[in-house]
């Protein structure tokens, strides 16, 4: 765990201990029947988009994924309309596979388009019952969405690595 | 000062375009650590598309590049996974991205709309390369660059997330690209007679950037790849082989023209041999030359800088339209260019910076509105080049927008001295009055200020004064009756710089 995380972990009163988020391979605890290179060879969009998939892989829409990603929005976008847009138009990663307390979940980072350094979003879908928490970097403060838990809130302020100091609001 | 360099630039846009990650995408199909569309790494030679491929990209339910066609391995990018994974590449096509907006900015002379406002927007090279990479020269539907310079900013052109073509030039104002600077040698005889078929070489920081022959007007192609601050060298063929060094000098801006004189060539040579096909002449004369002197040529019809030879020698021989005036003169200039016009301007007055140098020089106002002379317009630094221009103390419009962070620099380049750095025989300075008449203040901000302030100490029918856009009779950092001092106000003293 890097010295910021540790920071972080601690200056939200969690132990080091029993919480560090490995890199998990595709075998690793995998729920069954699910196909974990479906997330993590797509794009978030293409888990989003009806018809967002690149190239010529078959169709990544996930629908049970992008109903979690919905739900996991709606208290920023009911106030803000043109959220979803917005947040959806910049550049997401592929899905990286971690593993916390033997749970499988796959991350992916989105940005807005522009600002992404402004405007940032990492979430994290526990694929065996589709649970999605997140961390919304946004107006230089953090905003948790999904009720996550104080290792999982540890992890996501980690992996997206933002913070007041280190943005543009310092 | 400057925010750095083309790596401190793309740093500053992979933050904004990409956060943190290389390997990503958007959902309109644009990749990696600078979001580039299909277009852009066509033209950058890395990406063919198909043949059936729009160059516009693929419109399905919404615009979207797909990436059908090959990837050509240029810089090792085989395809795109390969140039999503590699953190060098991405930042090479970024660098030869950076090159082509550059010469669309030349190519559209867009750079003669650097250091004029131009809607609330103090344009810089890179501001204009920022925006460029955000909108483009853009079209009627779709206004871009072009549009916000021929509607001064007017048509501020948005993407498709509401980012400002304007909000993008701001936040890339001030980076030193280095990627703009051109430059073309001419070689003339002492009756400024070109000199054809000449070989020569140019190096920048011992790297070689031009290497060609002069055409039948003496002049060679135009050349890059150098920053202003670099020592230039020029070297010519000699008649046993090799290269002689004739000329070194520091490229103080650009675009420029290097004149360069040889009194030997015409007493050695017939110069009716030149008027033959290229690449069958003779030149023997040319490699009998001593030295070449050479003239640097910023704006036409402006005075030089000195510049010397090899050897050390003054070299500046080609006629210049107007010479230089003494010192005491320009001070005088100076002064009175500047008292005169702190009694005209308005805030957010639209002021042409080379055409306002011009008006002074002939005698007229800056700005035709009328104001107190004490009132500031904040317009202190434009001013302050404005004048000292005119006056004949600088040969280039100054560069940057916040004294603070570029006058000290931009003075230092000019062959001003820091008596900061080099106090006289009487110690430091205690005020910024205490400077000699003729001595531009640069200060520093102890707020949150963007700009800090600049002036220039004045004597004003014999009363110690300051002025920029506006004339006071104490330095910007004292208050009246409370004595002198180089720190208060929200500033302090960053240089006092003058010039012999």
């Amino acid at each position: 765990m890097s010295a910021v995380a540790a920071a972080l972990a601690l200056s939200v009163g969690v132990s080091q201990c029993g919480f560090a988020a490995d890199t998990a391979t595709p075998s690793q605890g995998a729920a069954q029947g699910v196909n974990i290179e479906h997330y993590t060879d797509s794009y978030l969009f293409e888990l989003l988009e009806p018809y967002g998939t690149m190239g010529n892989k078959p169709n990544q829409y996930d629908k049970k994924y992008a109903n979690s990603f919905k739900k996991l929005l709606y208290p920023i976008a009911v106030h803000d309309k043109k959220f979803m847009g917005r947040i959806t138009s910049g550049p997401t990663t592929k899905g990286e596979l971690l593993t916390i307390d033997g749970d499988q979940y796959v991350m992916h980072h989105i940005c807005e388009e522009t600002i992404c350094n402004e405007v940032n979003l990492v979430v994290m879908y526990r694929i065996k019952d589709g649970r999605m928490i997140g961390r919304l970097w946004q107006k230089c403060s953090e905003i948790l969405l999904g009720d996550p838990l104080s290792q999982e809130v540890s992890v996501l302020r980690d992996k997206q690595g933002i913070t007041k100091y280190n943005s543009e609001c310092k | 000062m400057s925010k750095g360099n083309v790596n401190d630039f793309l740093k500053a846009l992979f933050a904004r375009e990409g956060g943190a990650f290389i390997g990503i995408i958007n959902s309109h199909g644009f990749i990696g650590k600078y979001q580039f569309g299909e277009p852009a790494l066509t033209d950058l030679g890395y990406y063919k598309p198909a043949d059936n491929d729009s160059p516009y990209g693929h419109i399905g339910h919404k615009f979207k590049y797909m990436w059908p066609g090959a990837w050509t391995g240029l810089d090792g990018a085989t395809s795109m996974d390969v140039f999503l994974a590699s953190d060098d590449i991405q930042d090479r096509a970024a660098k030869r991205w950076i090159a082509l907006l550059c010469k669309e900015l030349h190519r559209h002379k867009l750079e003669r709309f650097e250091g004029k406002n131009v809607g609330g927007v103090d344009v810089t090279e890179s501001g204009i390369i920022a925006a460029l990479h955000l909108k483009g020269l853009g079209n009627k539907k779709n206004p871009g660059v072009l549009a916000f310079f021929s509607s001064n900013g007017a048509e501020d052109g948005v993407d498709a997330n509401g980012t400002r073509l304007s909000s993008y030039m701001k936040k890339f104002s001030d980076y030193d690209l280095g990627c703009c600077e051109r430059a073309a040698v001419t070689v003339v005889d002492r009756n400024h007679e070109p000199i054809a078929g000449l070989k020569l070489k140019v190096h920048a920081k011992g790297k070689e950037v031009y290497s060609g022959t002069t055409d039948a007007k003496g002049k060679t192609k135009v050349f890059k790849k150098f920053c202003v601050g670099d020592e230039l060298k020029v070297f010519v063929e000699k008649l046993e082989g090799g290269f002689k060094e004739v000329a070194s000098f520091v490229a103080e801006s650009t675009p420029m023209s290097i004149g360069l004189i040889s009194p030997k060539i015409l007493a050695d040579m017939v110069f009716e041999k030149h008027q033959a096909a290229p690449g069958a002449h003779e030149y023997k004369g040319i490699h009998k030359a001593k030295h070449h002197r050479v003239h640097h040529h910023r704006h036409p019809h402006q005075t030089s800088g000195l510049v010397r030879d090899q050897h050390g020698h003054p070299a500046s021989v080609l006629p210049a339209a107007n010479p230089p005036p003494p010192v005491a003169d320009k001070i005088d200039s100076l002064q009175k260019i500047l008292i005169n016009n702190t009694h005209y301007g308005k805030h957010g007055a639209v002021i042409d910076g080379l055409s306002a140098v011009k008006k002074c020089r002939a005698g007229k106002e800056i700005c035709t509105a009328k104001k107190n002379p004490t009132l500031s317009t904040g317009q202190c630094y434009k001013y302050v080049k404005i004048a000292l221009q005119a006056s004949g103390f600088v040969d280039e419009y100054l560069s940057g927008v916040a004294p603070k962070d570029s006058a000290n620099n931009a003075l230092k380049r000019q062959g001003y001295t820091n008596l900061l750095d080099n106090p006289g025989p009487n110690g430091p300075l205690q005020s910024p009055m205490d400077a000699p008449v003729g001595a531009v203040i640069v200060y520093g901000v102890t707020d949150k200020s963007s700009y800090g302030h600049i002036e220039v100490r004045v004597d004003d029918k014999g009363t110690p004064k300051v002025a920029s856009d506006y004339l006071s009779d104490h330095a910007r950092t004292e208050v009246p009756g409370q004595g002198k001092s180089m720190r208060g106000r929200n500033r302090f003293v960053l240089g006092i710089w003058v010039k012999d």
